[in-house]
């Protein structure tokens, strides 16, 4: 019987176009994935083959994932059908064995799952044949074919996910007999996976992340997280004991499901899930002789009448649905997820940000708006289906009520389902806040962001859902539908670069929102574009009212009938004027974002580029007088958003060549009102589109000579603009810097395409990252830009009364004139050519350190951590001056910029600091990571690392600018708070690095020939400068850095390299740590060291003799990571730890902590320490880079 | 008021023809509706209740044209169709308050007082505070027959109501829809013949979606009476009878029951039987056969 059962089930369900339907899909998304770089799935960079093990097994996890939609909806057919279609009935007073009915149906359905699943393998393997045999990829990028790529991941992955996933829809399915529960199950799973992916930031829970993920994604990036190019392209993804375990739990868990579904099935006409409901039938009642008399009610039918029923229609339903078991569920997943959110509020390194509203909005959004949308999608098919399922159509369909009550009526519903959902939303967000003691709340921005942006969005979807299922003519493939529509609109279509959103419904610019700036000018597009949605909503609406299902027809031809039919006067009126409406603002906002402003989507701006350098690259040879004096008139108007410039640049010739004709580029968005050198210059030459301009002088400026170059020029806003919307001009909080509005001499190559194959694409010749580190001819340049070095500075700037305006320098003259304030900026030393204008309304807090004037400009509210920022900034340049050089400035100022970027730069004497990195961070626990007093440290090292010291623009020129700047930063840091946080520190940094190296695009460079990659320089930078004091000292490290200083300090052209600072640490390192030289800086040395055995004996109360064996090999790496072991003969650290309690907590205590010479891979340490250890380790601090770092540490 | 059908003809995707050519005239009172499974009765009925459309031809009730204007149908309409459901966490009482407020009983008293009397009339009334997911099949055709009573329609349309219902329950409805019967239009389709004899004043029979015959029963049934005989035969030899014009056969203490229909005396041993509705509906469908 089994046999019989589960054939048929299998023929059954292989009848349904619908497999085909899912095995296509899946096959279409993944064949495009591999053969195209439309379509992306997961991560995939430039060094990466199109198919190696990984890509194909990433992508079958993904698609995995994504498919458990399909499984649902495969899953909880095989026993619910026999409900949905009555067959029931008789079917289960047969003789049926219930172990064959449940096996055949759910293996039948397996097997069928396999089937459709079998498309992504067989959609990898065709797309790899495809995209290599017709060549839309080199041959090189593929891997040769190997089985295993494909069958490891379809039995790792495919196999089980099917199976529990699977068991856990039937099962809910089977039981509940109602499909909501599958779906249930569904949003179940996502939490979990999302949820782990949350925890993924806190470094010490990957191991429960990567076990609580129920679909293997987590398990396979933590198994391969550390793994190079070279890895990535060679190595078969291993399975780990996590990934083991992963699978093991979730098989079990599946398996588990299935004996319940057993046990608990009962052939019988009840559900077996809820036991509690018994259901009696109601005998009927004696007879009581009652004779006719029918009352004569007054009838009704008004207009007012009728808006009251379809009210109280939607308020029913909407009641019904907040009854639904389901959707209790569904919500309260959601709000787990959140609260997995809440507890990380603005993560970093760690440490959160305080639970202000538009952080806690932002966190929990996201994932909320996932089961939003998982509501409106299955809520619109049971609101549309409802009456039909419950076989009450026959009795409402023929009652004296409107369509268009009806159709309003569901969306009136949907509409208070989503107001409900929001308003939990807000709820919860609130009483996060009240629990973390957080009392500040936003009302204003709750309902701004909530009400009048979310509610709108969501609720246009939702129409559309509506819409979809009232075309189409069954339940499931309108969920379908909807799903495809998401991907569609969120996903694909911004992966082919159809980004203007007139297209896109719902989708509006986006609105990020700032304590200083609000939703700024953000709003207007957001506002358009919700009306020009609006209209579109109206027409879905009245769409939906005209093909109001009622009735038994179900034939297109009698639907459009019958459709045609309620086209009623009235009703063709709204549809001419919503249509009117929707093409007059589309009309309106394609005026603004089209014509008053440009609109680019990527791919046009890469070919712009690509262009750009075709036309131009010729000139970035020529001779061309750099600037030596800068002197700028600002006038910033933010509440127009506007600036206009007046200045000058004194331009010298340093070359040996006369100049007759002057190049300048700008920002294409720039007004040109003059260029002029002299009266009687003249612009030969002018594109506005590329905003380059050629200016011919009156006469050559011979060699040494100077001239006046002067400019007036504009921005001004017009309008809105559909995405790239300029954050750098606001209403509150303008920042603008003059590498993106001022005028540059000369071709500026970082225009240029970067991208290896982007290049290729628009046949341009491959282009070196970074010129070769002795390259003397580029070393003219800093990397800052290649029209001057030090310059003389000077600026006035103006801004509304209200506001401050501030530049770099001293401020030596303010007034008011005509109702604006002017300050007048002078520096007394050179500069680099780097600089800014910046205007908001600030609170101003000033201090001293010895007689240099601290300065802290802020957001009223954002007082949280000002004083930790002026700790930092006097311990900082106390440390800096007496260990490096004299600070060059009287003046050392922060100030504080919106949130739309999350950086802080440093301008000669001025810094500019996001109010997105610290200004809100929540540093009250004493054991996280204080980011604010390391990034201001950071920031004011780069006052002595850059504005100091700068290097050539050559390989390796941010090893003196970044890593120096972490080094600073970390010692200023570990005076404050010790080494343990060093420790901690040090280790996102490793795990940084790590991870960087996977997605290097091209080649993975020595530390001293970095090319400005931010892992390396950043990340590699700080364990490198760490380890080189560790082995060398603090003050002999400082010394050689501080002579590196006197000799290179505000030097002119050629500016120094890294080589120059190796051979000034070299003298300075005793010959034994000498190979440091080449581990740390001149190639890329990683580590293995293990402890592998740890044992002790007790000699005395105060002596014990710790035995511990160790394990270490040293690797060399290539540009792509693959590694040879080379010979060790290093100094590493072996340490043996006990424990002490300090203030009631554990903590560990370093009982011994010496650098041994280890020259063989195989060692045995014995060492006697004087109180009982807990553990001991090789390298335990991870000062060297190791990829598995948790392994060098073993107690018993 | 008289319900006017017209030359209504419907085919289904399917290429069934579900009516062809249909044309009756209803007049107020009781009409029954007979035939087979399959006829085109249900087909018509909804065609009637404008819940499904029909290819060619019209149907008005006075002067509201059905096909047409929907709406204006909807608010004079009483329907129970043959197949429904009902919200079942929702209680009897609740839900035919709701419905009564869809038919546009707007005043909340009143409309507490219809509910409250058709709950009676259809014997719910104890039962009204109860979920209808409790309901038994007789007393869910109850709400079914309460509900198309809502609102003094003008037309009611019942499929097969009695489905369901004990033999009192049944006499109940029957005497319900006789009095309301009286001055509006009730359309009554049933597979029992003597519900349609007792309780219609007209009738029709339908067959494979065309109009065989209309009329009141006892004038259409006069037409064959004296020409219906009975004969009682074994089971084996009802083959022997191929020659006659036998319309039904039935089993009778063990032997079969023979009707045959012919102008005179067909035989031995047959003898004259008083016709009844359903010889002449039996005729009918096998007149059409041939």
């Amino acid at each position: 019987m089994l046999k019989d059962i589960f054939l048929f089930e299998i023929v059954y369900r292989l009848k349904r176009p619908a497999s085909y339907l899912y095995f296509l899909i899946l096959f279409i998304m993944v064949f495009f994935a591999i053969a195209s770089d439309q379509v992306t799935i997961g991560d995939q960079t430039g060094n990466m083959l199109r198919n190696s093990s990984l890509v194909i097994f990433r992508i079958t996890s993904i698609m995995s994932a994504f498919g458990i939609i399909i499984m649902s909806a495969i899953m909880s057919p095989p026993v619910l059908k026999d409900f949905e279609h009555d067959t029931w009935n008789f079917l289960y007073a047969y003789p049926l064995n219930k172990f064959s009915y449940l096996a055949g149906r759910f293996l039948g359905s397996y097997m069928y799952a396999l089937f459709v699943f079998s498309a992504i393998p067989l959609g990898i393997l065709a797309g790899s044949f495809f995209a290599d045999y017709f060549g839309w990829f080199p041959h090189e990028k593929f891997a040769a074919f190997n089985i295993g790529s494909y069958f490891k991941p379809f039995v790792i992955v495919i196999l089980p996910n099917a199976l529990f996933s699977g068991a856990i829809f039937f099962t809910l399915s089977t039981l509940s007999r109602k499909i909501i529960y599958s779906y249930l199950g569904n949003v179940l799973l996502l939490v979990l996976y999302v949820w782990g992916m949350s925890q993924l930031s806190e470094l010490d829970n990957r191991f429960i992340a990567a076990l609580a993920d129920p679909f293997g994604i987590i398990p396979l990036m933590d198994v391969t997280r550390y793994w190079t190019p070279a890895d990535v392209n060679t190595l078969q993804v291993p399975v780990n004991a996590s990934f083991l375990l992963n699978r093991l739990i979730w098989t079990t868990v599946g398996l588990i499901m299935l004996v319940i579904v057993y046990f608990r099935f009962r052939f019988s006409v009840q559900a077996s899930l809820n036991k509690t409901t018994k259901k009696t039938i109601l005998s009927e009642t004696t007879e009581k002789r009652k004779f006719l008399k029918l009352t004569s009610p007054k009838i009704e039918f008004s207009t007012i009448q009728a808006l009251k029923n379809s009210i109280s229609l939607g308020w029913l339903d909407f009641t019904n649905v907040l009854k639904s078991i389901a959707f209790i569920g569904i919500v309260f997943a959601g709000l787990l997820l959140m609260l997995s959110n809440v507890v990380n509020t603005g993560n970093y390194m760690g440490t959160n940000t305080f639970p202000v509203t538009y952080q806690l909005l932002e966190s929990t959004g996201g994932n909320f708006s996932l089961i939003i949308l998982i509501i409106i999608t299955f809520y619109a098919g049971e609101l549309v289906w409802q009456e039909k399922k419950l076989r009450i159509d026959s009795i409402t369909d023929p009652l004296p009520v409107q369509n268009w009550v009806y159709s309003s009526s569901k969306i009136f519903g949907m509409f208070l389902i989503l107001s409900f959902l929001l308003i939990v939303l807000m709820i919860f967000c609130l009483l996060s806040q009240v629990f973390m003691g957080f009392f500040s709340f936003n009302f204003s921005l709750y309902f701004t962001e909530l009400f009048t942006i979310q509610l709108p969005n969501y609720f246009f979807i939702s129409l559309l859902a509506l819409l979809v299922q009232t075309i189409i003519p069954n339940k499931l493939s309108g969920h379908f539908v909807m799903v495809v529509y998401y991907i569609i609109v969120f996903v694909a279509m911004p992966q082919m670069n159809l980004e203007h959103y007139l297209y896109r419904f719902p989708q509006t610019p986006g609105s990020p929102y700032s304590d200083m700036n609000g939703f700024g000018h953000f709003l207007q597009a957001v506002r358009w574009f919700q009306v020009y949605w609006g209209f579109a909503a109206i027409l879905i609406a009245l769409i939906i009212n005209i093909l109001w299902r009622r009735g038994n027809e179900d034939s297109f031809k009698s639907r459009f009938r019958s459709a045609a039919s309620n086209l009623s006067k009235p009703i063709k009126v709204a549809l001419a004027v919503s249509l009117a409406g929707f093409v007059l603002t589309g009309g309106y906002i394609f005026y603004n974002t089209n014509i008053l402003n440009k609109f680019y989507n990527s791919k046009t701006l890469e070919k712009l580029q690509a262009d750009f350098e075709k036309k131009y690259k010729k000139y970035e040879k020529i001779a061309q007088p750099r600037i030596v004096a800068v002197n700028v008139n600002v006038d910033i108007f933010p509440y127009e958003r506007n600036f206009s410039a007046k200045g000058s640049y004194i331009l010298k010739n340093n070359t040996r060549k006369s100049i007759d004709s002057i190049h300048i580029s700008i920002n294409n968005d720039m007004i040109i009102r003059s260029f002029e050198i002299g009266s009687t210059s003249e612009i030969i030459y002018s594109d506005k589109i590329f905003g380059y301009y050629i200016l011919k002088l009156p006469k050559p400026v011979i060699p040494g000579d100077s001239v006046e170059f002067t400019f007036n020029i504009e921005y001004i806003s017009k309008g809105f603009k559909n995405n790239r919307n300029e954050t750098t001009i606001a209403y509150n909080g303008t920042f603008i810097n003059n590498q993106q509005f001022f005028p540059r001499i000369g071709y500026q190559y970082d225009s240029e395409l970067s991208d290896k194959d982007d290049r290729k694409k628009y046949g341009l010749p491959p282009k070196a990252r970074m010129p070769d580190v002795n390259d003397l001819e580029a070393r003219k340049n800093t990397y800052l830009g290649t029209d001057a070095d030090w310059v003389r500075f000077e600026a006035t700037v103006s801004t509304v009364s209200d506001q401050v305006a501030l530049a770099p320098g001293y401020c030596i003259k303010e007034w008011t004139e005509n109702g604006r304030k002017y300050s007048h900026f002078k520096m007394d030393s050179r500069i680099l050519n780097f600089w800014s204008f910046l205007s908001a309304r600030y609170e101003i807090k000033k201090d001293k350190w010895k007689d240099v004037n601290l300065e802290l400009y802020y957001q009223k509210g954002h007082e949280y951590n000002i004083d930790k920022m002026f700790k930092s900034m006097k311990n900082s340049l106390s440390y800096y001056t007496s260990n490096f050089s004299p600070y060059q400035y009287k003046q050392l100022r922060i100030i504080e910029f919106p949130r739309y970027s999350s950086f802080a730069q440093s301008f000669p004497n001025t810094i500019p600091f996001s109010e997105g990195i610290g200004f809100i961070a929540n540093l009250k626990d004493p054991e996280d990571i204080d980011y604010v007093y390391y990034v201001t440290a950071h920031e004011i090292a780069h006052q002595w690392w850059a504005h100091q010291v700068i290097g050539g623009n050559v390989q390796g020129a941010t090893l003196m600018s970044e890593s120096f700047s972490q080094y600073s930063a970390l010692m200023v840091m570990e005076k404050e708070y010790g080494k343990d946080q060093m420790t901690k520190f040090l280790k996102y940094e490793l795990d940084q690095y790590l991870r960087g190296r996977m997605t290097e695009p091209e080649k993975e460079r020595p530390i001293m020939l970095c090319e400005n990659q931010q892992y390396i320089h950043y990340a590699k930078g700080s364990l490198v400068m760490y380890a080189l004091r560790d082995y060398m000292g603090e003050d002999s490290l400082n010394k050689v850095l501080a002579r590196y200083i006197r000799k290179t300090a505000l030097q002119p052209p050629p500016f120094t390299n890294s080589i120059e600072f190796l051979n000034e640490l070299r003298p300075s390192l005793p010959d034994s740590l000498k190979y440091l030289i080449k581990d740390l800086f001149e190639t890329i040395t990683v580590f293995s060291n293990t402890a592998k055995e740890f044992s002790y004996r007790k000699l005395s109360s105060n002596a014990y003799e710790v035995t511990l064996q160790t394990e270490s090999h040293k690797f060399r790496a290539d540009s792509l990571g693959f590694e040879t072991e080379i010979p060790l003969n290093d100094y590493i650290d072996i340490g043996i730890f006990g424990k002490e309690i300090k203030n009631g907590k554990k903590h560990e205590k370093v009982l011994y902590m010496q650098k041994h010479k280890i020259s063989k891979c195989r060692n045995t340490f014995k060492i006697i320490v004087k109180a009982e250890p807990e553990k001991g380790g090789i390298d335990p601090y991870n000062k060297l880079i190791d990829r598995v770092s948790d392994d060098n540490k073993k107690g018993l | 008021m008289e319900l006017l059908i017209t030359d209504l003809s419907k085919t289904y995707s399917n290429g069934i023809k579900a009516l062809n050519s249909v044309s009756l005239t209803i007049p107020t009172g009781m009409f029954g509706l007979l035939g087979p499974n399959g006829s085109g009765k249900s087909t018509l009925m909804r065609t009637i209740a404008a819940l499904q459309d029909a290819d060619s031809g019209s149907i008005t009730f006075g002067d509201i044209d059905v096909l047409n204007n929907k709406e204006e149908i909807r608010k004079v309409l009483g329907y129970l169709p043959q197949e429904f459901g009902l919200y079942p966490k929702v209680n009897a009482e609740v839900l035919l308050n709701h419905l009564a407020q869809l038919k546009g009983i707007k005043n909340a008293s009143e409309r507490k007082e219809t509910v409250k009397m058709l709950l009676e009339q259809t014997n719910l009334y104890d039962s009204r505070k109860k979920y209808l997911g409790t309901f038994s099949g007789g007393m869910k055709q109850r709400f079914g027959i309460a509900q198309a009573l809502l609102g003094n329609p003008g037309l009611i349309i019942v499929d097969e109501p009695t489905a369901g219902l004990d033999p009192a329950e049944r006499n109940r409805f029957h005497n319900l829809l006789s009095e309301i019967g009286e001055n509006i239009v009730v359309i009554l389709s049933s597979h029992i013949i003597d519900d349609i004899q007792s309780l219609c004043k007209n009738m029709a029979i339908i067959h494979k979606g065309s109009v065989l015959m209309s009329g009141s029963p006892e004038n259409v049934v006069e037409q064959i009476n004296g020409k219906i005989w009975r004969k009682i035969i074994e089971k084996d030899a009802l083959s022997d009878y191929n020659e006659f014009k036998v319309i039904s056969h039935r089993l009778h203490s063990g032997k079969v029951e023979i009707h045959v229909y012919a102008d005179e005396l067909p035989g031995l041993g047959f003898e004259a039987e008083t016709a009844s509705l359903e010889d002449l509906y039996f005729l009918t469908i096998a007149n059409f056969q041939n």
